[in-house]
């Protein structure tokens, strides 16, 4: 649950980037950082890896600034996506506010998509989170190996695997090129900002 | 105010954060058809990966084929040459230690690939950054060789430790030795763990005080 501050006016935010090992993850969060990294001080953080593969997390603090009144800080984190890495994926999923799903797009990754998703869900209810309830965005990443002659999985197809139950807003992005890695992030702050103030009103 | 006067001063905000996007595409799907023609290193590209995810003789063996293939049809040009055989060099590499190969063996792999694609793709690059891009992956692939002779000093060390171990109690000594190893890297790992653990409290207060 977000941390309120009600004397500093501040509330904190935890948004984590889930999905199935080298979907993109981290990937997105080099992205966001190189953006912004001009204009806030902060460092991001990737601990432990073993060649590139994230094997504790990544984080990324911002600071966005104040809405209604309040400071809002959102924390920025990666989880492992190796199947084998679960008690990590779990410890980083504690106290999560909202969650990006970076689902891999080629053809031969769909059924890590599912199981990944599937490994969420039993996470977050080890937690008591619905994954139904929590603020989550889907993104079909790596779409730009389609024009590259590799093949992806169809739109369609990712939709009624990934979303037919979850009914979330999802985007299509090339991480790597940073389409709509920026949009997702700010959709996935928008809307865990709001369910955090309809919670606590 | 309600959620969607919320929402919109939300998003305003993050504008300013991010700057203007890019128009955001929900759900734009790639246009059909668009770039059919097959390039040369389309079949190696698919290859390369693949190898994110399963590392297996089959593969390499493909792996090796195609650069052999693409061998033949750059054997005029010194430096498409030049990549293939770095590329060539690490995949009879990987596909003998597989998943014990050096931790940067595959990223330095894929970099050498991702250069040679560059280079392929972009028709007016001149000779002069060809080679600069070459230069840099052969200091990458020599610095991935120097590591490896390295490792082996390292190993042959031990190696002959274990040697003079041998006569007194031969093999019980290596596993118990080997047991050690392992136990030692659990109790590094469950050490991190611990800490990360203390760093999530740590950070918690730290944004409950501050
Ligand atoms: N073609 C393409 N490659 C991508 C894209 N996004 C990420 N990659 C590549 O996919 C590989 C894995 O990306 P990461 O961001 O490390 O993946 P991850 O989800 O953090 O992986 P883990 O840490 O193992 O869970 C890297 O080689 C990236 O360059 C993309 O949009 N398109
Ligand atoms: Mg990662």
């Amino acid at each position: 649950m977000a941390f309120v501050n009600t004397k500093l006016k501040e509330v904190s935010i935890k948004i984590v980037y889930c999905g199935p090992g080298r979907g993109g993850k981290t990937t997105n969060l080099e992205y966001i950082y190189n953006r912004i990294s001009n204009r806030v001080g902060k460092k991001m953080v990737s601990i432990q890896t073993h060649g590139d593969r994230t094997l504790f997390f990544d984080f990324l603090p911002l600071e966005i600034g104040k809405i209604m009144g309040y400071n809002i800080k959102t924390q920025l984190y990666t989880v492992p996506g190796q199947i084998k890495y679960n008690a990590t994926r779990k410890i980083v999923l504690r106290e999560v506010d909202g969650i990006v799903f970076v689902a891999d797009s080629s053809l031969s990754r769909r059924k890590y998509n599912l199981i990944s998703l599937k490994n969420l869900q039993e996470n977050l209810a080890d937690y008591n989170i619905d994954i139904f309830k929590i603020p989550l965005i889907l993104q079909y990443n790596k779409q730009d190996l389609a024009k590259q002659g590799i093949p992806v999985l169809p739109l369609k197809v990712m939709e009624k695997d990934l979303n037919s139950k979850l009914k979330t807003i999802s985007f299509t992005a090339s991480a790597l090129n940073g389409e709509n890695v920026i949009a997702t992030i700010k959709k996935a702050i928008s809307i865990t900002v709001v369910s955090v103030k309809n919670k606590l009103s | 105010m309600d959620t969607k006067a919320l929402t919109d001063n939300i998003e305003s905000n993050l504008d300013n954060f991010f700057g203007q996007d890019e128009e955001s595409i929900q759900h734009q799907k790639t246009p059909p058809g668009s770039e059919k023609k097959k390039f040369p290193l389309q079949e190696l590209k698919a290859i390369v990966l693949s190898l994110d995810w399963e590392i297996s003789d089959k593969i390499m063996n493909a792996f090796i084929n195609q650069i052999d293939k693409l061998s033949l049809m750059y054997e005029n040009d010194k430096v498409y040459m030049a990549f293939l055989s770095i590329l060539g060099s690490l995949g009879r590499y990987i596909k003998q230690r597989k998943v014990d190969s050096h931790p940067d063996a595959i990223k330095i792999l894929i970099s050498v690939f991702n250069s040679l694609e560059k280079i392929v793709l972009s028709k007016d690059i001149i000779n002069t950054e060809k080679n600069i891009i070459l230069t840099q992956e052969i200091k990458k692939y020599n610095s991935l060789k120097q590591d490896l002779i390295n490792r082996k000093v390292v190993e042959k060390k031990t190696d002959q430790q274990s040697q003079m171990s041998k006569n007194a109690k031969d093999n019980e000594t290596i596993s118990i030795h080997l047991e050690n190893l392992e136990r030692s890297f659990d109790e590094k790992i469950e050490k991190m763990m611990k800490m990360i653990k203390n760093e999530f409290i740590a950070l918690r207060k730290e944004i409950k005080t501050s």
